[in-house]
């Protein structure tokens, strides 16, 4: 079975406890979104399941391997909230570089096709975003981590975005996490909620409430 | 060691390639000079060199916020990226090494003209 998982995850900051038994798991054809406060730890089970955050405790496993970093698997993309691709390469080299199965895809985007030949500098702080994330998308990965993906976008991106995620998830499997959680619950198959340290298996918007992560609830 | 993480490197990282092609070129005048003879030269030489890939590693620390993630998502990690820029800057370093053992006498008359000019 093609399929990413993370259980056991513990976290602590500290004296803090941030992850407690936290599980998380993933399948090539779906996308899962990530909500929780800030603070929750969110951003750090997306790292700790990369490779960038080392944690207290953890079981990562991807396509029946097990990994200590899931970045060495080579089949694991992962988009930061800040950029991360250097100033000094163009679009054009980025996709060669990323997306050598996927690039004629994102040779056919009207915007992509426009600023083929431009540096990342000389673009705006939302157009690289949208860049990056397209990169992510459409990388040689099976899976994605997509950190805050919508963040700096105009509206007109983020639907734009949320096609493309839709589209490519035919062959891949995503796991979102932002704080625009309409953005999130429109584009996701499964949610799965980060409170009080641990994960929870959301339905519907009412859970959200109930949990507090949505105003409303009342006892 | 592969050529196309040499080529990504060399995008990202030219100012640490040149770095160390500039101490490469510096210790191989050392050589040069004494006629890969003394070792006490020898040994300094090589300690600039290992100072240089110090400054390598510096160098590296100022852009990793830029780039950490770049070769991450290439599922390659900082000790292969150094192990790889010192491995590539070894090689260039013995072929400089090389070609000033092979063109030493041109090299040798040269140097010293420049170095007397630049004494009177």
């Amino acid at each position: 079975m093609q399929e990413l998982f993370i259980d056991s995850v513990n976290q602590y900051f500290a004296d803090r406890e941030v992850l407690s038994s936290v599980y998380l798991n993933c399948k090539v054809g779906e996308v899962v979104g990530l909500l929780g406060r800030n603070g929750s730890g969110k951003s750090t089970l997306l790292k700790i399941i990369f490779g960038s955050v080392k944690a207290n405790f953890k079981y990562l496993n991807i396509n029946n391997r097990v990994y200590a970093k899931g970045y060495l698997s080579k089949n694991l993309s992962y988009l930061p909230q800040d950029n991360f691709i250097p100033d000094q390469i163009n679009v054009s080299q980025a996709i060669d570089i990323f997306c050598k199965k996927h690039g004629a895809e994102l040779h056919q985007i009207e915007f992509v096709k426009n600023y083929l030949n431009s540096k990342f500098y000389n673009l705006s702080g939302g157009e690289r975003r949208f860049l990056e994330c397209l990169l992510m998308i459409y990388s040689n990965a099976e899976y994605v981590l997509l950190d805050e993906p919508f963040s700096q976008l105009s509206p007109l991106w983020v639907e734009e975005l949320k096609k493309h995620i839709d589209g490519a998830k035919a062959y891949k499997g995503f796991i979102i996490t932002d704080h625009y959680y309409k953005s999130i619950l429109d584009v996701s198959d499964r949610i799965v909620l980060l409170h009080n340290r641990c994960n929870y298996t959301i339905q519907n918007e009412a859970d959200l409430i109930l949990h507090g992560y949505l105003p409303g609830f009342t006892a | 060691m592969s050529i196309g993480l040499l080529k990504k490197s060399l995008v990202i990282y030219k100012p640490i390639f040149l770095w160390n092609v500039l101490v490469s070129l510096l210790t191989s005048v050392f050589f040069i000079l004494n006629g890969f003879k003394e070792p006490g030269i020898y040994s300094f030489a090589i300690f600039i060199k290992f100072i240089g890939w110090l400054f390598s590693v510096a160098i590296y620390f100022m852009f990793y916020q830029s780039t950490g993630y770049f070769f991450k998502n290439h599922g390659i990690s900082f000790r292969k990226i150094m192990t790889n820029l010192v491995l590539y800057d070894l090689i260039i370093f013995i072929g400089i090494l090389i070609i000033s053992l092979i063109c030493r006498n041109s090299l040798l008359i040269a140097l010293t003209n420049i170095l007397q000019t630049g004494k009177y």
